[in-house]
């Protein structure tokens, strides 16, 4: 009678220890997923948990950042530590992705899997190019500050300084001829200065339709208006470098620290997932070890 | 070796609870989606999101809040159909087509000729309506079951 009251102590003992292990378990990991990166994790808003990218990765798991041989048709994968997909906030994440190639926007996708269809998927979002890349090309993708997490304070301005982040890359095989080789050719009397730079100091972003037009004149390159703009044109872009760009060295250092972060800590239901068959296999050899010293008596 | 029969039932019992919740999860989603009062949103046959009632809720006030800083307008009206289609993640798509709860309820339009007047609309009993809202506020569909964005 007493071995059958050690046994029930024994089991609501154990039935206890999984309760307060799960408990601490989802509170403490809590923290690290939904919540936010507690205090290991960088520095952000004051008041509101940060939002670090975590990874870019393509699909073979080639890590983006500085690569060199990227192709031309590729689906960049973004990790970050927190829900970035939820409905609410989509349309305001989704205009926070840009990709450039010098100076000029690449039309791209910013796609995610809902977390009301694939709730394992709510920190990822996919980024893949409308059009081709440009082989042997330098780009770069801008994340804005403005990226919120679904806590609805969270936003990646607080672990960059408002800054966003750049990352950058460079496409696979060679850089088309034309490119390489800056062929301008001057009309007969013109001064030897094609272009003016002060000119396109002024210009930003989206300009470049407007400095290709007025460069049409004097140069033989022809570039189609909306186009790429290749580093043919360097002579014009130089120094046309957007603000956003200013923190660009400080904000790509800080992306090992949140990769940092993911290797340190596992998401949460992996942690539940083991800590559960942990503890199932614990209660299964509790259950021999009772049994066999049962026998034994 | 002899397995303890309580060992066995012990592992039943968390393989059925663990079963029981996707069953109920399934079930829920099957009769919500039923009765019209969760929405799946299907592009290429697949299901890209749910939304209900309280979502449109939500998103409404999320335009709204949007619109204020980009335009200034203070509109409080129902959320736009294409407001909603893109917090889905809906993209490259060519037509909508819209389900209604009544299977004769079909509406079907080319995305490009997507107006922001077409606006979705939460019901009393928990459905959401999808309204015209400049042509005399025309109810377009009286329940929505289904949205599905073809290519």
């Amino acid at each position: 009678m007493l071995g059958r009251k050690k046994y029930w102590f024994i089991i609501m003992g154990t039935i206890l220890l999984f309760t307060l292990l799960l408990g601490s378990a989802t509170s403490a990991l809590g923290s690290t997923s939904e919540g936010g990166g507690g205090a290991e994790a960088s520095s952000g808003t004051s008041g509101s948990k940060p939002l670090n990218l975590v990874s870019i990765q393509l699909d073979d798991g080639t890590d983006v950042q500085n690569a060199g041989n990227i192709p031309l048709i590729p689906q960049f994968t973004l990790e970050f530590d927190k829900n970035v997909v939820y409905m609410i906030n989509w349309e305001n994440n989704r205009s926070c992705f840009h990709l450039y190639e010098n100076d000029s926007e690449v039309a791209i996708n910013v796609t995610k899997i809902d977390d009301t269809v694939d709730f394992t998927k709510r920190h990822y979002i996919y980024v893949q190019p409308i059009e081709p890349l440009l082989p042997g090309t330098d780009y770069s993708l801008y994340i804005a500050p403005e990226l919120i997490a679904k806590n609805g304070n969270s936003t990646l301005g607080g672990t960059t300084d408002n800054q966003g982040i750049w990352i950058k890359f460079t496409t696979a095989g060679q850089k088309p001829a034309a490119a390489e080789e800056p062929f301008i050719s001057k009309e007969p009397g013109q001064e030897d200065n094609p272009v003016s730079t002060e000119d396109s100091s002024e210009n930003e972003l989206g300009n470049t339709e407007t400095l290709n037009t007025a460069q049409n004149s004097s140069v033989n390159t022809i570039v189609q208006a909306g186009e790429p703009v290749s580093d043919t044109d360097a002579v014009i872009e130089q120094e046309e470098i957007p603000e956003a760009r200013v923190g660009e060295e400080k904000v790509i250092e800080e992306i090992p620290a949140a990769e940092e972060q993911q290797t340190s800590s596992m998401s949460r239901e992996k942690y539940l997932a083991v800590l559960s068959v942990v503890l199932i296999a614990g209660w299964v050899t509790v259950e021999f070890y009772l049994k066999r010293k049962g026998k034994k008596n | 070796m002899k397995i303890d029969k309580r060992i066995v039932l012990g592992l039943i019992f968390i393989v059925v609870i663990v079963g029981s919740a996707f069953l109920l999860e399934h079930t829920v989603k099957v009769q919500g989606s039923n009765s019209a009062r969760i929405i799946p949103v299907i592009q290429n046959n697949e299901t890209i999101a749910f939304v209900d009632a309280g979502v449109i809720e939500q998103l409404r006030e999320q335009e709204h809040a949007m619109r204020e800083v980009s335009e200034g307008s203070d509109n409080t009206g129902e959320v736009s159909l294409e407001f909603v289609l893109g917090s889905v993640g809906g993209f490259d798509y060519r037509y909508i087509e819209v389900k209604g709860l009544d299977d004769s309820e079909t509406w079907r339009l080319e995305q490009s000729k997507l107006d922001p007047a077409i606006v979705l609309s939460s019901n009393m009993s928990g459905t959401v309506a999808m309204i015209n809202s400049e042509d005399g506020r025309q109810i377009l569909i009286k329940a929505i079951k289904e949205i599905h964005l073809i290519k």
